[in-house]
């Protein structure tokens, strides 16, 4: 079996105790606007492109088969299958595929060497893109990690069949658990998609005695209401093994991957510290645990 | 910034005649062994030292350099920065006291006198004299931040640690009767009395300028100071001419007096020396931790302001009679340390298995507040590199200490100043150019032919080692003429009265008293060689892509209309990514610099002679002079720093980072130093990943983390409006700085650096 796998990120200190690896997976179910891994939307490889490398000669448009690349380099995502031809033309290894198909073993290999830096404390994040799109994987490269006793959390949008959820569960530490919006038609809006579906999986899985954090990323002008505050605040009342709510302010570093991939700006704006120091005080108002950043 | 803080020219213009009694003195003594002439000497050189206090000093000590006199190691940044040995000379200072305009001409006339006398009587002058015709040919300059050049000579004995703890215990007096019965042996040649006789009176010398000190303070009190502040010191002084020091405060004020007479720099294991005195006096309330530290705030003021190097301070670590004392009087020196906030004491950790957490906790305070202190020492791994380098026991290796940055010496038993320095990237160079150094135009290092001749891989590898084991067999006989020269000279008294064993064998510190005369060699650019050879095979060797001479021309031009092979080169592997490739090119060329260096001591009559990968600023005074070089790296910037990757080239992760770097044979060199950046975010949210990240490096044998807590959008601000970020340290490697006094080129190698 293999994974389509973006990155592996060692030394990751914000996904999860300690000092952790972080694996990208490529593929998600969702769509959201502010996406900061972009590229991790699509299921399949796909290329990129460095501007600050990219000299516009051209090379790579007479080497793509599908016509994905303009005359000066310029990316029309929508065409890429992701087959190379332009990484190997470039000049300037300006371009890379972003997306490789990686066994568990090979991802495991990847992650061993950092091992001595977890003790005990860290591990290994599963994240991406959504880790769940490819279940199967998770399991396996779980398993794998468990018996090289090497602690998983995984970062996920909770948009994924219960049942998967239920089999990877024994194997998962900590879940990272987004909580995007409180009102299902906003965040179908949003997103592409209600949260029904995740909703009923975050139930489950805290019924069922899992580790939780809930992670919410404001967006100014998106979800930065009353309304959704009130539900993230009701969310840890209902469910009172959430251990704790991150606050994920929006940044802007997607953009530069968004240029990359050769989509426009997502148009949103970074909030001030001052309107991020709001935030997270009315959000501790309405929790019931801490609330950090 | 100047070394020692020094008598300014105007005071100068007309108090030089102590300069002047002390050259009559030289001039008079010439028939007396070196010990006796240097004791002459510094019995008019000290006493003129010493200045008066303070408003708020609680400690006697101040002192100011003159121009003429003896010391380990002097500079004076207004004249050229470089350092003096033993009798030196500061001429630059002389002649501008004889150029101000308000001089008189008699006086001008004597002043030239001076100037004319000591021009070839200071010992670096006398160093130079007797070099040999390879050292004129290829050391030329002493000038290593300014000229080209493959190997610098410097003329110093610094760093060492005296045996402080032994001046607490016996005193003056104490140390002056250990003396005396040493003399009492009749088997002792004529030399050897002389030099214990001159010690004996170095003893006097020494009580006598305590009592200089008092009465300046007795002079204070009858000015109006308070009593209050004034009695307690006079009291300690009155005690000290007479017994060891019977308290906390005793022991502070002996251990100032004796360094800054000394121009010591190095305060060794302050915690083992200060415990017993610390937890005696607290636990019978003679003293409060709170007036502990106001005591170790003002030994803390007098170290800033009387020399602007070193003063390092060493805590922890095995091999100490009294771990809990010293950890106790640890805390007080750190808390004095947090308050104090400046870019001295250097205080150093060493961390061990099984040392007080307490201890640990209020060092990561420190680093975490941004102070860049302390350095931290993997004890375990230090104590071993330390047995198989020098050769000796591991009870003695736990006494080792350390000074710069990281460079090992054994505490009050070794000499181990690093007095040579090598650019190996222009060891590369000059093997690239026949023999010649394109950017002087002349002929230097060996020709071994032209890159033509190179026609695989291995013979240019093997021609560039051969260049580097001319230059380091140069270098090493260079250090062994430094000591001579001090040792024909002068006995280094002070040095000798508290190093090992030299009162026991009854010679000098160089002259056969020191239990292990080493020496050290500084090497530059060790990456930067290693990231352009591994460059050069694949893309000349292997590839194919163009000829060594073409790509010795392209880097002559620095690389113009050649941007692409320049991007190339830099997409080669690189060291500091955990990749193989890279580090084991990097582990073939540190490894053979070790073991040239290590070789050279037995032909010198060395102890040992090892190589310290040490990263202070000069990778950036000697990439000055230094053309393109094959990883990528245009002319005349920065070179690689220490043991570390080519600035911005690790792009893999701390873990891999750290892999790379500890793939290096670290145990065989004298230390190697880590900077280690880390955010200031990282240190606040997260502490206890930065303990497992310490953990973890030591663990993978790296013997040093120097961290440095910082943000680097502080650093491009403080780049710009400088005088917003007055507070803002920087770890350089050798000694840590306030940001905005550094050059440019140093602020923006430490900003391309990868910040963590």
């Amino acid at each position: 079996m293999t994974g389509i796998i973006t990155d592996i990120l060692p030394f990751s200190v914000n996904d999860g105790p300690g000092i952790r690896t972080g694996i990208f997976f490529k593929g998600c179910p969702l769509s959201c606007r502010w996406c900061h891994n972009p590229e991790t939307q699509r299921p399949g490889p796909q290329a990129m492109v460095l501007p600050s490398r990219c000299t516009g000669c051209g090379t790579c448009a007479s080497a793509c088969p599908t016509g994905a690349r303009g005359a000066h380099g310029e990316m029309d995502s929508s065409r890429c299958t992701g087959c190379g031809a332009c990484v190997s033309a470039c000049p300037a290894k300006a371009c890379r595929i972003s997306g490789t198909a990686m066994t568990p073993g090979d991802v495991l290999a990847r992650i061993l060497p950092d091992k001595p830096f977890f003790r005990g404390r860290g591990g290994v994040t599963l994240t991406g893109g959504e880790p769940m799109e490819q279940a199967g994987f998770v399991l396996e490269l779980a398993a794998l990690l468990r018996e090289e006793g090497i602690g998983v959390a995984m970062e996920t949008s909770g948009c994924a069949p219960a049942e998967a959820f239920r089999a990877v569960l024994p194997y998962i530490g900590l879940f990272l658990y987004d909580w995007k919006m409180t009102d299902p038609e906003q965040h179908r809006f949003w997103t592409g998609r209600d949260n029904a579906l995740i909703r009923k999986n975050l139930e489950m899985l805290h019924d069922s005695g899992a580790e939780i954090v809930l992670r919410c990323l404001i967006v100014p002008g998106v979800n930065d209401t009353r309304e959704h505050f009130r539900g993230i605040g009701e969310l840890t009342q209902d469910l009172p093994r959430i251990r704790r709510v991150d606050l994920l302010p929006y940044h802007a570093l997607g953009n530069n991957k968004r240029t990359q991939l050769g989509l426009p700006a997502d148009g949103f704006s970074v909030p001030e510290e001052e309107t991020v120091r709001g935030w997270q005080e009315e959000l501790r108002s309405l929790c019931r645990v801490p609330v950090c950043r | 910034m100047r070394g020692y803080l020094a008598w300014d020219d105007a005071h100068l213009e007309d108090s030089l005649d102590p300069e002047f009694r002390y050259t009559q003195a030289y001039k008079d003594s010439s028939g007396l062994s070196p010990a006796a002439r240097e004791l002459k000497c510094l019995e008019i050189f000290l006493p003129a030292s010493v200045a008066p206090p303070r408003e708020g000093d609680l400690l006697a000590g101040r002192r100011m350099f003159r121009p003429l006199g003896v010391a380990p190691s002097y500079w004076d940044d207004d004249t050229d920065g470089l350092d003096n040995v033993s009798f030196y000379a500061d001429l630059g200072r002389l002649e501008r006291v004889m150029n101000r305009p308000s001089q008189t001409p008699e006086n001008r006339e004597k002043i030239a006198g001076l100037i004319d006398f000591w021009k070839t009587e200071n010992v670096n002058a006398k160093v130079r004299a007797k070099f040999d015709d390879e050292m004129k040919r290829e050391m030329p300059s002493d000038l290593w931040a300014q000229d080209s050049g493959v190997i610098f000579g410097l003329y110093r004995l610094v760093f060492s640690q005296l045996d402080y703890d032994k001046l607490v215990r016996l005193g003056l007096p104490g140390l002056r009767a250990e003396v005396s019965a040493r003399m009492a042996d009749e088997t002792l040649s004529e030399d050897q009395r002389d030099f214990l006789q001159a010690l004996c009176s170095l003893t006097d010398l020494m009580t006598a300028i305590l009592g200089l000190y008092e009465q300046q303070f007795r002079r204070a009190l009858e000015d109006g100071a308070d009593p209050a502040r004034i009695r307690p010191v006079l009291d300690s002084l009155g005690r000290l001419q007479t017994g060891a020091p019977a308290c906390f405060r005793d022991a502070l004020q002996l251990v100032w007096v004796y360094s800054a007479m000394t121009g010591g720099r190095d305060f060794g294991r302050m915690d083992v020396y200060l415990g017993d005195l610390y937890a005696r006096d607290l636990d019978s309330g003679a003293l409060t931790e709170e007036a502990a530290i106001e005591l170790l705030l003002s030994f803390y003021r007098l170290m800033k302001e009387t020399d602007s190097r070193d003063g390092r301070i060493i805590m922890g670590g095995l091999g100490r009679r009294n771990p809990e004392n010293a950890d106790r009087v640890s805390l007080a020196i750190m808390k004095a340390g947090i308050r104090f906030r400046e870019l001295k004491p250097e205080f150093s950790l060493r961390m061990y298995k099984g040392l007080s957490e307490e201890v640990i906790g209020l060092a990561m305070e420190m680093l975490g507040d941004g102070m860049t202190y302390p350095l931290l020492f993997n004890d375990e791994a230090s104590i071993r590199a330390v047995e198989k380098t020098m050769h000796v026991s591991p009870r003695e290796a736990e006494q080792y200490g350390f000074f710069g940055c990281g460079e090992y010496v054994l505490g009050h038993r070794s000499i181990g100043t690093p007095n040579d320095i090598i650019n190996l990237a222009k060891a590369l160079e000059v093997t690239l150019h026949s023999g010649t150094d394109p950017v002087r135009g002349c002929p230097h290092g060996l020709n071994l032919g032209a890159p033509e001749s190179f026609d695989t891989f291995e013979k240019l590898l093997d021609a560039y080692r051969r260049q580097v084991e001319y230059f380091t067999a140069i270098a090493a006989r260079h250090q062994r003429l430094v000591y001579d020269t001090v040792r024909e000279n002068g006995a280094m008294l002070l040095m000798s009265l508290l190093m090992d064993d030299c009162v026991e064998r009854a010679k000098p510190l160089v002259g056969g008293g020191v239990r292990y005369l080493a020496g050290t060699y500084e090497t530059y650019g060790n990456t930067t060689v290693s990231d352009s050879l591994l460059a050069i095979r694949q893309l000349v060797y292997e590839q194919k892509l163009l000829s060594l001479r073409e790509l010795v021309d392209i880097l002559d031009a620095d690389f113009e209309g050649h941007e692409d092979l320049r991007m190339k080169l830099l997409h080669c592997p690189k060291f500091g990514n955990d990749d193989p490739d890279a580090d084991a090119m990097a582990r073939a060329v540190n490894t053979h610099v070790f073991e040239t260096t290590a070789r050279q001591a037995q032909a010198q009559g060395l102890s040992s002679y090892l190589v310290v990968m040490i990263n202070n600023g000069a990778n950036v005074d000697l990439g000055r002079n230094t053309l393109a070089t094959a990883d990528g790296r245009h002319a005349y910037t920065y070179l690689s720093n220490g043991n570390n990757p080519m600035a911005g080239m690790d792009h893999n992760g701390l873990p891999a980072l750290l892999r790379s770097i500890a793939s290096t044979r670290m145990d065989l060199t004298a230390g190697t130093a880590q900077n280690l950046k880390l955010s200031a975010d990282l240190f606040r949210k997260h502490p206890d990943v930065v303990r497992d990240l310490i953990d973890t490096a030591f663990d993978m044998g790296i013997l040093s983390l120097n961290i440095s807590v910082m943000d680097r959008g502080e650093m491009e601000d403080a780049m710009l409006h400088p005088e917003l970020h007055q507070n803002l340290f920087v770890r350089v490697g050798g000694f840590s700085a306030r940001f905005v006094t550094l050059d440019k080129g140093t602020q923006a190698d430490m900003l391309s650096r990868a910040l963590y």
